[in-house]
């Protein structure tokens, strides 16, 4: 019989609905932790794991990580003395009301590897997130903030109106959908669906998105580099002829790509 | 580090016309009492909170109410993050201390000036997020009026070069040129900061102007030798 405690959170505690979000597993002076985003050997958690959660806490995703942290720390630092651990698990709403331990449970199972016992029990309670409906454009673009962490920075900015003096009679103004100021670095992006788009639509975005990081690039504000397009997959021929149009003038990423987070932080920072 | 900003519950209608455009709303908190344990929580958290907000040193806000015959203090709740961190581990101290070498600093002559031997876990800190940096101090039941002692005991220990603060998380953590620096700023503060910021003009609760009056007193004494008390207890820090 192997011991455990789900660690819940609790988005809207007042209506006392939790969300399985981890486990500690407790066999004789054992004790294994997984929770959701945690990956095998990677420093960083995978905040898009915890996307499920309500918006309202999607910019604060990275305080999962410091729980995990925390959680990790309470099982090295107390090193298998299990009643210190439970006394500290029993504390924790002193921290937050979101968070909280279950009580132990027990799981019968005969495993010659104690941690195949954690993966089992964290699928059984915990699992991943299942998908409700095939990721949209908007989607992936959310799960790109979130794994670049550029969604947490508070120097990552959305929908910003740049007003540019090209003349002393001359004034443009364009609009990015995000953008990103630390350093003496300036990124400016802008986001075109291309799947599901019509094309009459599509040519506006194209054209806007060519006149703002030309304006952009014009007034020295931001390099071919630092301007980027988000695009998804384009469907046919006639829409990939939109994305060569606006290589000439930015830097293109497909976000259903899995080195998007990547490239585009790499750029930003 | 950003300013720290408190969760709105609520916003109504405009209340009147005006260039700041007013309007009514209202903000989360958590309320704290005097009770049995702590009989002078809410006057000493008032105490804290002032000399905290007058001499910049990173702590939550907070602030008086009245729910009923008697003040409480409303603790309020800081909105970002949105998801609470959790409080800081022991061994998390050293990095914590790295990361915010001056908060950590002005955070320990504070505890000083105020008698506080309860900072360990009273502390969030993010450390694990470089892009939002988050140090702030909080709880200060167990410091000032401490409630171990009877109220004149606790002042008179406060009016002396006593430590009090005996054991704090960062103690030989922070380096000695913040450690005086923030000694310095402290004594610096005038007199009349001091203790506007310990006399309320009122019986607070259980505390009235006397009492007030009399930690003031000794506060201002403690601030005059504050350099004298780290040095006497030979505090360790960083050279």
């Amino acid at each position: 019989m192997i011991e455990y405690r789900i660690i819940q959170f609790f988005p809207q505690p007042e209506r006392a609905e939790a969300k399985n979000i981890g486990v500690i597993v407790f066999d004789e002076g054992w004790v294994g932790f997984k929770a959701l985003g945690m990956i095998e050997r990677v420093d960083k958690p995978d905040y898009t794991a915890y996307s499920f959660l309500p918006k309202v806490y999607h910019d604060s995703l990275w305080v999962f990580g410091e729980w995990i942290r925390w959680f990790q720390s309470l099982c090295r630092d107390t090193e298998g003395n299990n009643e210190h651990i439970h006394g500290e698990l029993n504390q924790l709403a002193l921290h937050s009301p979101l968070f909280h331990v279950t009580d132990s449970a027990y799981f019968n199972t005969q495993f010659e590897r104690r941690n195949d016992a954690l993966d089992l029990i964290f699928l059984d309670v915990v699992g991943t997130p299942t998908k409700t409906k095939e990721p949209v454009f908007e989607d992936h673009l959310e799960k790109l903030l979130i794994k670049s962490e550029l969604a947490f920075d508070p120097a990552f900015e959305s929908g910003i109106e740049v007003t540019a003096t090209l003349d002393i009679n001359e004034v443009a103004v364009f609009i990015l959908d995000y953008f990103y100021a630390k350093n003496e670095k300036l990124v400016g992006i802008k986001n075109i669906r291309l799947q599901k788009a019509q094309y009459k639509a599509l040519d506006t975005k194209v054209n806007d998105a060519i006149y703002a990081f030309t304006t952009a690039q014009n007034i020295n504000m931001l390099t071919k580099n630092t301007s980027i397009v988000l695009i998804d997959t384009p469907p046919n021929q006639r829409k990939a002829a939109y994305v060569s149009r606006l290589q000439a003038v930015a830097t293109v990423i497909d976000i259903t790509k899995p080195e998007a987070a990547t490239k585009l932080l790499n750029i930003c920072t | 580090m950003d300013k720290t900003t408190y969760t709105l519950r609520r916003m109504y209608k405009k209340a009147a016309k005006g260039i700041t455009n007013p309007q009514f709303c209202t903000v989360n908190a958590v309320l704290k009492s005097d009770g049995i344990e702590s009989p002078q929580c809410v006057y000493n958290e008032v105490v804290a909170t002032n000399i905290a907000q007058t001499l910049h040193v990173p702590n939550a806000m907070g602030v008086l109410t009245k729910p009923n015959s008697e003040h409480c203090f409303a603790s309020l709740e800081i909105a970002k993050p949105s998801t609470p961190l959790p409080n800081i581990r022991k061994g998390w101290f050293t990095d914590a201390a790295k990361l915010y070498p001056d908060q950590a600093a002005a955070l320990v002559v504070f505890d000083v000036f105020i008698g506080n031997n309860d900072r360990y876990q009273n502390l969030k800190v993010s450390l694990f997020n470089e892009n939002n940096p988050i140090f702030c101090a909080f709880d200060h039941s167990h410091s000032l009026l401490h409630p171990y002692y009877p109220t004149d005991e606790a002042i008179a220990l406060l009016h002396t070069d006593e430590l009090l603060a005996k054991q704090h998380p960062f103690y030989g953590l922070i380096e000695c040129q913040r450690l005086n620096d923030w000694c310095l700023r402290f004594m610096e503060a005038s007199d009349y900061l001091i203790r506007e910021c310990c006399e309320m003009g009122h019986t607070l609760n259980t505390v009235n102007v006397i009492t007030q009056r009399k930690l003031a007193d000794a506060l201002v004494w403690r601030k005059d030798n504050l350099q004298h008390i780290i040095k006497k207890h030979g505090i360790q820090c960083i050279k």
